[in-house]
């Protein structure tokens, strides 16, 4: 029991870990058209903070909310035609993401579109500790799994700096409301 | 004494060089020391080599430091690259997310 005990607290900081990739996801990068593959860990991240101007207002948020930051990873494909990847490849990222940490916070499906966008945020302890976007449409797979203390109204206020588009309205807030199916 | 001991001792025997042996040394060393460049015989010097080798070894420390951060540098900036194009892919993603949520 003891050893079982030693075990479970040993494996905590591994189920805090990101998001795993899966192979099938990976492989969707033979069939793409055009891929967007981002591995970012926590060194790297430091290394990339450290190169923003210090004195700079403008990036000075944005090297606030790296120097956060645990992992970046996106994968992006975009497909010539239809039907190059299956609902089982985002299956095996949306299993991951059913953990009692995370919580769908917004799901948009669009019937006639084939769209089925989704927004995850993984709390521990009353902080938010992680973001995941699965965006999904007929010729393009997008993934992103942001590990550290990031909100969606961070890259809000990031919007117009650092290439980061600038959101309009309310965009980006948070949407406690959830899971809005069309 | 046999014939063997006489022959020994005679070719053990002490022999003087022939006379201009000396003069032919001499006159060979000079020759070898007049040969090297000035610049040769300085950097012979002990206290030279002990200098040039600390020379030669603060160069290289100081090639690795500069190739080392240099190698960061561009590993940095690769970086940042990426986190902008991550950080860009996720923004825009959000935005189309919340435009399409039924107000």
């Amino acid at each position: 029991m003891k050893l079982a005990m030693i075990g479970f607290v040993c494996l905590l900081p591994m189920m805090a870990q990101d998001v795993k990739i899966p192979a099938s996801i990976e492989k969707l990068a033979d069939k793409a058209s055009e891929v967007v593959d981002v591995t970012l860990d926590a060194s790297l991240l430091q290394l990339a903070a450290k190169f923003l101007p210090a004195n700079d207002p403008d990036t000075a948020q944005v090297k606030r909310l790296v120097s956060g930051l645990k992992g970046v990873y996106v994968r992006s494909f975009q497909f010539d035609k239809p039907g190059e990847y299956q609902a089982s490849d985002v299956e095996s990222i949306r299993s991951q993401l059913r953990g009692p940490n995370w919580a769908r916070i917004v799901g948009v499906r669009k019937l006639k579109s084939g769209e089925h966008s989704e927004v995850y945020l993984r709390t521990e302890g009353g902080s938010i500790t992680g973001l995941a976007v699965i965006a999904a449409e007929p010729k393009e797979l997008t993934i992103v799994n942001i590990n550290g203390p990031i909100r969606p109204e961070d890259l809000q206020e990031l919007g117009g700096h650092f290439g980061i588009p600038k959101l309009d309205g309310e965009s980006g807030r948070k949407n406690d409301s959830g899971k809005k199916d069309e | 004494m046999d014939d063997f001991e006489r022959q020994l001792m005679q070719a053990m025997s002490r022999t003087d060089p022939p006379g201009a042996f000396e003069a032919k040394v001499l006159a060979r060393v000079a020759r070898e020391a007049d040969g090297r460049s000035g610049l040769w015989r300085w950097f012979s010097r002990p206290v030279t080599l002990r200098w040039a080798s600390v020379a030669l070894a603060l160069v290289m420390v100081a090639t690795g430091v500069t190739w080392q951060r240099e190698r960061e540098r561009e590993r940095g900036e690769q970086a940042l690259a990426k986190l902008e194009l991550a950080l860009k892919i996720t923004s825009e993603k959000l935005q189309k997310i919340d435009r399409e949520i039924p107000k």
